[in-house]
């Protein structure tokens, strides 16, 4: 039913370590390049790779290019006609809509022999396609990232492939330094790894993992690749309610896990993230538990109560996460990658007016 | 599939080597050797392993082709017929159907059993959900004060985090919205919530590659006839956050095209020196 990959896995699994995520080697295919979402971010992920994606598809659009600071991608009718062009490539994003996911799939699985990874940044795909999807993966010996993702980068190797970590400025977001980030949020890895720079504190690999029902490339297979990257001496993990992803993990290194989303289990439908939410025993508060058993702490970090151990800490606030890391790093004898950059946190962001007195207010 | 043949309780409460739990494979599906070999596994009376291998399988054509997510049946329950064949039995049923998935619309079942579910405000919003990102809505408290429209599953989880009872909605219109998709949510938050808002939230809309100006400028042309005060406040995300904002110029134009159309109260960002009142962390 599946390829055999990694030794001791139940599953196929091919990213031995997380500098092998998003690599200089990298030759990236994008389905549907020359859609909304990808017009805008795959030039930006294009040039700061220096030049990974070789080619994109748009049915009927062959002959076009997506223009990017660093020269035109070409465009095909299917990625058949790229292959033929003598454009090979090992990793595929799909920014194609829901619908289409699957069959964009079995697409790059069926026709590119040299296949390795798939990054699937569309969401709102069904579970009904999801469990395809894995099931072509895991048959042909495919990694695949997401659904409803922002992708993967590296700040060693300075990659990005999928989609918009870092924003419009990736070269400014992805520091190179000392910390693997893995998110359920696409958003919040770019986040923190900004929060983590205003305490000096740099990236390897930041994966974002999507939240779907379904996560591929899941908070078990990071730890294993991240026991596995000799850069990477600590780790971040945001996850959110829903899904035994981060059940009985053995990190091997000092990671700090912030866990949002116990106001969730009043909600009885999925907003926003499908995965997120809970069934039996995969609460926020579960999630909490799984990782202070971990850690082998027995509370929240706060600024305020800094419970920490050598192995991690557990927050439920983003902006604790720097702090929180900077404990769990002094206990185990190690010092940020570089002096902090930036302002962490609200307090520059958000500001109240108050209105002028002689103006009535609502309430 | 997790199988017992200890129905009719709790499945924590069984004893583990009387559950089955058998992976199988999307594309080729639940075969009828997998449940024999699983049966046979936990010791299950052979009386019942026929019947069971005869009907499970199809269990797993309705979940997988029928829209749904979840399924448990139990208790099973055999039910004798001629010559002492069992013919198994559901007798509870429970399942979840996945919303990305029109599949369940071929069980043909009556909508009354899901419009309970969802009020006018959300119906409306859910419409605008399209190829191109979410539009999930919940109502948190229908009697709140703070109309926080989110733009992102992740600053969903944490403004809902955060507000609790206060909000009126949770929500998630996706993390990358387009002018027209932001204008469109704008209108119909407002149309139902803001006579009753005291503070808007514009949270997100840079987490990506939006520009926060069109977030702005989508917001603000949403104009209502309504002319009720409300405190603004603004969360921005995305790669210039630690760096100041530059409320001048194109900034400063948006606002005031925000305050004269939903009147909000434009704000100073704290370096340029404006009448800063109070300053949220966390």
């Amino acid at each position: 039913m599946f390829r055999r990959g990694i030794e001791g896995f139940p599953y196929y699994l091919g990213v031995a370590a997380l500098d092998k995520v998003a690599t200089r080697d990298d030759r990236v295919c994008v389905l549907n390049i020359l859609g909304g979402e990808s017009r805008q971010v795959t030039p930006v992920s294009h040039a700061f790779s220096g030049g990974n994606v070789v080619f994109g598809t748009s049915p009927g659009r062959r002959g076009q290019v997506l223009p990017t600071p660093i020269g035109d991608i070409p465009v095909y009718n299917n990625v058949r006609e790229g292959l033929d062009a003598g454009l090979g490539f090992n990793t595929g994003v799909v920014y194609l809509p829901p619908s289409g996911v699957r069959d964009g799939v079995a697409e790059l699985v069926r026709v590119n022999p040299g296949l390795g990874k798939i990054v699937m940044i569309t969401e709102k795909i069904s579970v009904h396609d999801a469990r395809e999807i894995r099931a072509l993966g895991q048959a042909n010996g495919i990694d695949i990232f997401g659904a409803n993702c922002l992708g993967v980068a590296d700040s060693w190797n300075r990659v990005r492939i999928g989609g918009a970590l870092g924003g419009d400025n990736p070269e400014e977001v992805l520091l190179k330094g000392s910390i693997a980030i893995f998110s359920n949020s696409g958003g919040f890895t770019t986040t923190i790894a900004q929060y983590l720079a205003t305490e000096g504190w740099g990236t390897t690999t930041l994966i974002s993992s999507g939240k779907d029902v379904y996560i591929h490339y899941a908070a078990r297979d990071f730890a294993y690749a991240l026991q596995h990257d000799s850069r990477s001496r600590a780790a971040v993990l945001y996850a959110e309610p829903g899904g035994y992803y981060e059940h009985g993990l053995e990190f091997g290194k000092p990671a700090v896990a912030c866990v949002v989303g116990r106001w969730k289990s009043k909600l009885t439908r999925a907003v926003g993230h499908a995965g997120a939410m809970a069934g039996s025993g995969d609460k926020a508060e579960d999630k909490e538990q799984w990782f202070m058993e971990a850690f082998g702490v027995d509370g929240i970090f706060t600024p305020e109560r800094p419970i920490v151990s050598a192995k991690g800490a557990v927050v439920t606030n983003i902006s604790h996460i720097p702090p929180a890391l900077t404990a769990v790093m002094k206990r185990n004898g190690m010092s940020p990658d570089f002096a902090p950059r930036g302002r962490c946190g609200s307090r520059n962001v958000v500001v109240l007016y108050q209105p002028p007195t002689n103006t009535a207010v609502a309430r | 599939m997790t199988l017992t043949h200890r129905g009719g309780m709790d499945i924590e409460e069984l004893d583990k080597r009387e559950v089955a739990q058998v992976p199988f494979e999307a594309l080729t599906g639940l075969k009828a050797f997998v449940v024999a070999n699983a049966l046979t596994d936990i010791g299950a009376p052979k009386e019942i392993i026929s019947p069971l291998v005869q009907h499970l399988p199809k269990l797993w054509e309705l979940v997988h082709h029928y829209g749904m997510t979840t399924l448990e049946l139990n208790p099973i329950r055999m039910r004798p017929g001629r010559e002492g064949r069992l013919t198994p039995v559901a007798c509870d049923f429970k399942c979840g159907f996945d919303r990305d998935d029109p599949r369940w619309q071929r069980l043909g079942l009556p909508n009354h059993m899901f419009t309970a579910d969802t009020s006018d405000f959300e119906q409306e919003v859910n419409q605008l959900r399209t190829h191109q990102g979410q539009s999930d809505v919940f109502v948190i408290n229908d009697k709140g004060t703070i109309l926080a429209p989110t733009f992102g599953g992740g600053a969903n989880s944490l403004v809902t985090e955060v507000l609790g009872e206060a909000a009126i909605i949770s929500s998630d219109f996706g993390g990358n919205p387009p002018y027209e998709k932001m204008k469109a949510v704008a209108r119909i938050c407002y149309k139902h919530w803001l006579a009753q808002t005291n503070v808007l939230f514009i949270i997100g809309g840079k987490s990506n590659n939006t520009d926060i100006y069109e977030t702005f400028r989508a917001m603000g042309a949403a104009r209502t006839l309504q002319q009720q005060w409300a405190y603004a406040a603004i969360r921005r995300g995305g790669s210039r956050r630690t760096k100041p904002c530059s409320w001048n110029g194109r900034a400063r134009g948006h606002l005031r095209f925000a305050q004269s159309a939903l009147p909000l109260l434009w704000l100073r960002q704290r370096n340029l020196g404006g009448r800063q009142l109070r300053q949220e962390g966390g």
